[in-house]
Parts: structure tokens; C-alpha cells; sequence
């Protein structure tokens, strides 16, 4: 009675207060999550607001074995002046598995002033039952006290992969698993984790232990410390083990009384416990592209620039976001190709990430602050941040914007010191081969060269030839020009004959004149024809020389030569005599037939 | 009988030196007819190269090559793409290649000095006496066929000073012919010994560059041979001898010692 009158009153206070009606209705269930077969245990329902009409899910799998029981507490409390009260109904059921495996338990509803709410679903898993008989809780005293059985109290290194690339994340997570009524450790030494780069998981300050099945048997588990491990080598990386100094406490049975057995007395044993050492294999990545960052999970990146049109000497900062999850605290800043003559400052790196089951999530950002020192227009190339995608298996490329800077004359503040142009070495800034020749030079066989071709030998060959040629061809030519010579030769007596005789007819005519004309013919005709002489080099000198040559003897010539005076003088002054004319033919006739004979 | 053979014979050889002139009306044919086609896979790598893509240049390249076909521009742009798709190894074996058929070019030379650098092996020349340097720089300032020209031209002229000598007429004419066709001679056997070597080092292939990581010289041709020195890829070496599977090599600074002859690549 007084109890309702004073939740009567509770009640009215809790209208007046402003904060309650906007506190929201929370309808749980709550139940373990591994029972034994054949073992009693808890469904309770709790609802922080009165309700009616209670609906309990589909419990066909279990035997109720008792409930509902009701209960209910408020609480009310004053922090600061300002009051806050709370109240919590819940009814406890007491159930018991019939058969084993996993079931679900649908929500269970309730009313709170004509809205129904539906509460959590659970699942519930039923294993095998232990051998040894479970009584109500109460530990059963060990065999041999003082130490604890290896199987009732072990801790083990959980490796969620053991086989990963280098730089991807495992999750490490050490968890005791226990039959025994823990007391507390005394000494937890964990391995450090050489060869990986550790990130350690926020747990819960106090450990809570969980029921939990390991090898068909129950066991209540803590998790002493869950960390994100990220190889920095490849190879088989080996874990040491985790050492544990655990305070069990353990009934003690004396048995010289009866009354032991209600007065339980407890100790304390110390076990040490340790796990199996582990390893791991890490694989080494495939050989990477250019511009990779050693970034290993999945990314995205964006840059930002703080301004594209400055003056020189003016700082311009680009800042390169990189968002995403994996090894983001080992991830080198992307290099960005500026133009040469920008003073470029180290990259400012700030990494922000929180480690999870899911691995580190969050961004690392880069800023890049640099100045141009010359005005003009400058292209900032795309920064290509390379990742390997740990589920594709694969190298990602992604790549920002490209920024078009311009860079104004500045105000002279820091030309004006110097009146002339501060002269610079010419700065070589890189080293290449220098580049293709792209003429269209035509293409060869192999090995072949013109020298010592055939066609190059035959054209020695054909340079001889057509010398030989020539020469042949000049000798037969002078050949044919000596016989011409002879032929003349042979004809100049007869030539000869011809005109002396035209002379002894213009004799016999008395026509001087024509005569000495005749035999002066008759005489260089025949000597130009024998001696191969052309008429117009023909002189008394030349033919003179000429026969003294062709071994004429000189009382010939000296009679050849009067014969030529005689002639010439009487063209000049006729009227010599016919006895003369007659005189001079027959010495004419003579001389020539002579020298016919000497000539040689 | 006997003069049935005699006529046989003259006609073999009539037949032996029309087909010479048939070899080389056929080699002037392969060597300006078909590279047509293959003259533009060339243009096409330098485009790719051009583009970047090393790689398929590298192919396009190649593949002319194993046509049976070259050219100093193909070796040299071969070269260059391998040296960007970062085969240090071939890019100097190309650019040797290409420096055999033009052993003066600027380019190739530089590009050669520039890829030598990432070369493991730092070898001192065998220093030369100043005057054979100076012969040997002569003989490789032209390749083979331009000291043919010059053999063949100069002997032209050594022949018409020939012809002028026996046309001439007076004694001073003579005298000035004569000796000019001397020299011209002189010069003309000069280039064609200087040509006839730049030949035998195209045709020989007595030199080669290292192609395995690295290689252990021996002082015998055998496994048990001692070691000598090791010698890693990328090296350029003479060849001096072969026994069987084994090569003699010498090296820039004059020593000697044997290989497996799948340890190089003949340039």
C-alpha cells in the first residue's frame, strides 16, 4: 500500500519534471548466449516504463520452468540540483533447452500506454552438456588442489588471417578462457609484436567476462587486448606466446569435520598460463608501379590548393587529403613534380585515424608549401597516388587535379636590393639519352655492306675495263692512222709520176711557167705523202730535217733542194730555154726515183 | 672431246657470272623492294615511343630486327626504348650496334656513355700508345662503306691519272701524272684496308656484351677452371677465341679469360 502511494507520487513528480516525458521507452531481453543442455537459465525481459500486456516470443524450443516474476526498482537522484529519476520493470523467466543447437528468439512485445514496443532479438546456442554434473553453480573441489587443469584455464592468440600481404592488417586478440572462479591476474606479459607495426584497439577499461563455447564447452571469456598488427617485413613472422599470472580461487575440502561441508573454505592459487606461439606468412607485394606510396587497404585522395594566381615569392600550400583505411600511418607523402625553379619545402604530415575490428580508419593529409620565385604560368601536374587494394589484389592508381598557377611580377620588395639580374649557373635539373633519330634512313640486311659486295668489287672491276678500253681502242686508232700513212706512202711515187708527166706535157707544150709549177708540186706531194707531212707544215727547213731523219744522203737533199731553187727562181724570171726545161725534168725524175730508193 | 669440255666450261662459267649478276640484281631488290612495309612498322615505333609506350616500341622494334634488317636509326632507337622500359643490359648492346654501323655518330655515343653509368662493372682502359689511339680513332671514324667510297672514287682517279699519263705527251705531264696516280693508289689501298677492317668487325662479330646477372670468368674453358674475376651484366668485352661451348674474352683493361658463350650476346 504505501508502496503504491509513494510511486503514486513518484509518478505525479515525474510528470512535472520536463525531462522524463521525452525519455524514450527501451524494451530489452536479455539471455546467455551458450547454454548446456539440460541447464536452467535466465530470459528476462526489462522495459524502463510501465507496460501491460506482456507478449513473449515462440519458446517451443525450451520448457518454461518458471515465471513470469515480476520485479521493479526507481531510482531517483539529484545531481547539481537537478533530479533525474528512473524506473525499470522486468520479468524473469527460467528456462531450460530441450534439444541442442542454435535458436533464435524472435522480439517479445509489450505495451506502454497503447503503443506497442518490441524488444532485441536473441540467438541462443545449446551445446552438449560437460560430463562432469553441473550443480547450481557451486564449484566442485578440484583433484588436486593448488593447481588448475589445462583445460579448465588457458589463454590463446587469435589471428583473424594468417596468411596476408605486406602491409595489410590482421587482428590480434588475446582471450582467457576460464571454468575456474578467476580472482584477478597477477602478471600479464604480451609479446611485442616485432616486425609488425601495432595499433592497439580501445577496449573496455574493465575486462567482462562472456560465456562463450570453445571446443563444444563453455567457457567464460575475456578479452584482454585486440590489437591491429601491419607487417613491415615478409617472410614467416613468428608471434611469441602470451604469458599469464592468473589468482584462481579454489574451495578447499577438509574433511575432519561435517560442517566443512557448509563452511567452505576458499584459497587462492596462482596458475601461470600461456599460449601457443604463432606464426604468420606475409607475402610480399607484386612489383609496384611508379608513384607508389607504400599505402596498402583502400583510399581515396583529394587535393586542395590555398591559390592559383599569386605574385612571386608569394606561398602557396596544396594539401593532399588522403582518406580511406589501411596502413594510413606508413603511407610516404605522394611526390609532386613542381616546376623546377620553385622553392618546394618538405611535406607537412598529419595522420588522424582510430583503430577498429574493421582496421585503421581515417586520413593522413600532406601539405605541400612552396614558393615561385619567377613569374609566369606554371602547370602543377596531377599527383598520381598509387595503392594495392587489398580485395581486388591489385594496384590502384588515382590521381587529383591538375593546377594552372599564375604567378604575377611582384612588388620588387626582394628585387630591388640588386640592380642587375642576379646571374645563375646554368642548372642542369635532369639527365636523359638524347632522343630518337627519326629520319627515314632506309633499312638493310644484316650484316650487309656495300664494301666487298659483289657490285663493289665490279666496279674496280668496269674502272679497269674501261681504262683497258680506251687504251685498246687509242692503240687501234693509231694503228689505223699508220696505215694510212703507208698507204700514202705507197701511193706518193705514183702521185709523183702522175705530175711529172702533167710536166713533160706542159714541156712538150713550151708552157714554162706551168711546168716549173708541176715539178714543184710533184716534188712536196711526194714528200708530204712519203714522209707523212701535212701540206701546210710543209717548208724547204721541215723537209729538209724530215729526210735527213728518213737517212736521204746529203748530196740528194743538196741536189733536191737546187732542183726546188731552179724551179722557184725561173716562176720568177721566165725565159730559160726549153734545153734548160728538159735538163731540169730529167734531174727531177732522177732525184725522185733516188730517193724513192733512200727513204726509208 | 676435249674441246666439248672446253666449250662446257665456258659456258658454266658464262651461266656462273650471269647468276652473280642475277644474286645481285636479286640482293639490290631485297634490299630496296621489301623494307617498304617494314619501313613504316619503323615510323610507328618512334610514334609509340613517342607516346611513351616503351614497351610496345620495344616489340615494334624487334620485330623488324628479327626480319633479318637493320639500320643505325634502328638500333639506336631500339636502344633508347629499352634503356626507358629499363633494360640497361640490351640498350647498350643496341647502342653498340648501332655504333658499328656508324662508329662516329655523337648521339649514340652519349646515350651509350649515359646508360654505361648504371652498369655495374667499373673497368679502366688499357691505356694506348698516343699514335695508335690516333690510327684506331682513323679506321672507326668511318664505317665500312664510306671508306669503300672513298677506295672507289680515289681509284677512279687513280685510273683516269693513269689514262692522262699515257696520253700526255710532253715529259713534265708524265711526270705530274705518274706521281699523282701514285698517291691516289696509295690512298685508295689505304681506305680499302681501313674499310676491309670495319667490315670483318661487322661481319665477325668479335665483340659481345654480358647478359647474365653475373658471370664468373675462368682461367680455362671449364666448370673447374679457376676464377678469375666476376663480371656482371651490362659489360662490353672482345672476343678473342672459342672452344667449344667456351669463350675467350678480354676485357677493356686487357685481361683475359673464359665464359660460357651463353653468358654474352655477340653485338
Amino acid at each position: 500500500m504505501i508502496l503504491r502511494k509513494i510511486k503514486l507520487i513518484l509518478f505525479a513528480l515525474l510528470f512535472t519534471l520536463p525531462g522524463w516525458a521525452a525519455d524514450k521507452i527501451s524494451f530489452t531481453m536479455e539471455a546467455p548466449q551458450v547454454v548446456e543442455m539440460g541447464e536452467q537459465f535466465r530470459l528476462a525481459f526489462s522495459v524502463n516504463a510501465k507496460g501491460t500486456n506482456l507478449k513473449l516470443p515462440d519458446l517451443a524450443d525450451f520448457d518454461v520452468l518458471m515465471g513470469p516474476s515480476t520485479s521493479q526498482s526507481t531510482s531517483f537522484q539529484i545531481i547539481n540540483g537537478v533530479s533525474s529519476q528512473s524506473v525499470s520493470f522486468s520479468y524473469l523467466y527460467v528456462l531450460r533447452a530441450k534439444k541442442e543447437g542454435r535458436f533464435n528468439i524472435s522480439p517479445g512485445a509489450i505495451t506502454v500506454d497503447g503503443t506497442e514496443y518490441k524488444s532485441n532479438a536473441q540467438s541462443i546456442e545449446v551445446v552438449k552438456g560437460s560430463a562432469k554434473p553441473s550443480s547450481g553453480g557451486v564449484d566442485t573441489p578440484t583433484s588436486t588442489p593448488g593447481s588448475v587443469p589445462k583445460s579448465d584455464l588457458f589463454v590463446r592468440l587469435n589471428l583473424d588471417k594468417r596468411s596476408l600481404y605486406k602491409g595489410e592488417h590482421l587482428t590480434a586478440t588475446i582471450k582467457i578462457y576460464s571454468k575456474v572462479n578467476l580472482n584477478g591476474f597477477e602478471d600479464i606479459s604480451i609479446p611485442n609484436f616485432e616486425g609488425f607495426w601495432a595499433q592497439d584497439i580501445q577496449l573496455p577499461q574493465q575486462i567482462s567476462l562472456q560465456r562463450e563455447t570453445y571446443n563444444g564447452e563453455i567457457y567464460n571469456v575475456g578479452t584482454l587486448k585486440k590489437s591491429l598488427l601491419f607487417p613491415q617485413q615478409t617472410g614467416t613472422i613468428s608471434i611469441g606466446a602470451v604469458k599469464i599470472d592468473c589468482i584462481v580461487q579454489q574451495r578447499v575440502k577438509k574433511s575432519q569435520s561435517i560442517f566443512d561441508d557448509f563452511f567452505d573454505s576458499f584459497a587462492n592459487v596462482k596458475a601461470t598460463i600461456m599460449s601457443d606461439p604463432v606464426s604468420v606468412n606475409v607475402l610480399p607485394l607484386p612489383t609496384p608501379p611508379a608513384g607508389f606510396s607504400g599505402a596498402v587497404g583502400k583510399f581515396d585522395i583529394h587535393s586542395s590548393i590555398t591559390s592559383k594566381s599569386v605574385r612571386e615569392n608569394d606561398a602557396i600550400t596544396i594539401k593532399l587529403d588522403v582518406t580511406g583505411n589501411g596502413n594510413i600511418k606508413l603511407i610516404n607523402p605522394p611526390k609532386i613534380s613542381f616546376p623546377a625553379d620553385f622553392e618546394v619545402y618538405d611535406p607537412k604530415t598529419n595522420s588522424n585515424f582510430s583503430a577498429s575490428d574493421q582496421g585503421l580508419n581515417g586520413n593522413i593529409t600532406f601539405e605541400y608549401l612552396f614558393l615561385p620565385r619567377f613569374a609566369g604560368s606554371y602547370t602543377i601536374p596531377a599527383v598520381n597516388f598509387v595503392y594495392f587494394d587489398t580485395d581486388s589484389k591489385k594496384y590502384v592508381s588515382k590521381s587529383t587535379e591538375e593546377y594552372q598557377i599564375k604567378v604575377g611580377k611582384g612588388d620588387g620588395t626582394h628585387a630591388q636590393t640588386v640592380n642587375a639580374v642576379a646571374k645563375e649557373d646554368l642548372k642542369q635539373i635532369g639527365t636523359d639519352i638524347r632522343y630518337l633519330k627519326t629520319t627515314n634512313a632506309p633499312l638493310q640486311q644484316k650484316g650487309y655492306t656495300f664494301f666487298g659486295s659483289f657490285a663493289f668489287y665490279l666496279l674496280y672491276l668496269a674502272g679497269i675495263l674501261t681504262l683497258l678500253a680506251i687504251y685498246l681502242l687509242n692503240q687501234k686508232r693509231i694503228r689505223e692512222n699508220a696505215n694510212v700513212a703507208r698507204m700514202k706512202n705507197k701511193k706518193a711515187s705514183k702521185v709523183a709520176l702522175k705530175r711529172l708527166k702533167e710536166a713533160s706535157s706542159h714541156l712538150h707544150a713550151g708552157d714554162d711557167e706551168k711546168f716549173y709549177e708541176s715539178v714543184t708540186r710533184a716534188f712536196w706531194g711526194y714528200l708530204g705523202d712519203k714522209l707523212t707531212i701535212p701540206a701546210s707544215e710543209l717548208s724547204r727547213e721541215k723537209a729538209t730535217d724530215e729526210l735527213t731523219k728518213h737517212e736521204v744522203s746529203a748530196a740528194i737533199i743538196e741536189r733536191f733542194v737546187q732542183i726546188l731553187d731552179t724551179c722557184e727562181y725561173a716562176r720568177f724570171a721566165p725565159g730559160g730555154g726549153t734545153a734548160k726545161m728538159h735538163e731540169l725534168f730529167g734531174e727531177a725524175t732522177d732525184v725522185m726515183s733516188v730517193m724513192e730508193k733512200e727513204i726509208k | 672431246m676435249v674441246r666439248i669440255t672446253r666449250k662446257s666450261m665456258i659456258m658454266r662459267n658464262f651461266i656462273q657470272k650471269y647468276s652473280l649478276v642475277l644474286l645481285f640484281l636479286g640482293t639490290m631488290q631485297i634490299a630496296f623492294g621489301q623494307p617498304a612495309a617494314l619501313q613504316d612498322s619503323l615510323a610507328k615505333g618512334n610514334q609509340l615511343y613517342a607516346a611513351a609506350k616503351y614497351a610496345a616500341a620495344v616489340r615494334t622494334y624487334e620485330a623488324i630486327a628479327a626480319k633479318g634488317y637493320e639500320s643505325f636509326e634502328l638500333y639506336y632507337n631500339l636502344g633508347n626504348a629499352l634503356y626507358k622500359s629499363n633494360n640497361i643490359t640490351y640498350a647498350i648492346l643496341n647502342y653498340e650496334r648501332a655504333l658499328k654501323l656508324s662508329p662516329n655518330n655523337e648521339d649514340a655515343h652519349f646515350n651509350l656513355e649515359m646508360t654505361k653509368k648504371q652498369v655495374v662493372d667499373n673497368i679502366d682502359l688499357l691505356p694506348e700508345p698516343g699514335f695508335l689511339r690516333w690510327w684506331h680513332e682513323l679506321i672507326n671514324s668511318r664505317p665500312a662503306d664510306s671508306w669503300g667510297t672513298h677506295s672507289l672514287v680515289s681509284f677512279f682517279l687513280f685510273l683516269l691519272l693513269i689514262a692522262l699519263f699515257l696520253f700526255a705527251t710532253t715529259i713534265r705531264n708524265k711526270q705530274l701524272t705518274f706521281w699523282f696516280a701514285v698517291v691516289t693508289l696509295c690512298y685508295s689501298l689505304l681506305t680499302f684496308s681501313f674499310g676491309s677492317s670495319q667490315r670483318s668487325k661487322l661481319v665477325n662479330h668479335n665483340s659481345g656484351v654480358i647478359t647474365e646477372r653475373s658471370v664468373r670468368m675462368k682461367g680455362s674453358p671449364s666448370e673447374t677452371g679457376t676464377e678469375l674475376f666476376i663480371l656482371h651484366e651490362g659489360l662490353s668485352v672482345q672476343i678473342t677465341d672459342k672452344l667449344g661451348d667456351w669463350i675467350e674474352i678480354r676485357l677493356a683493361d686487357g685481361n683475359k679469360g673464359w665464359v660460357k658463350e651463353g653468358a654474352l650476346i655477340r653485338i
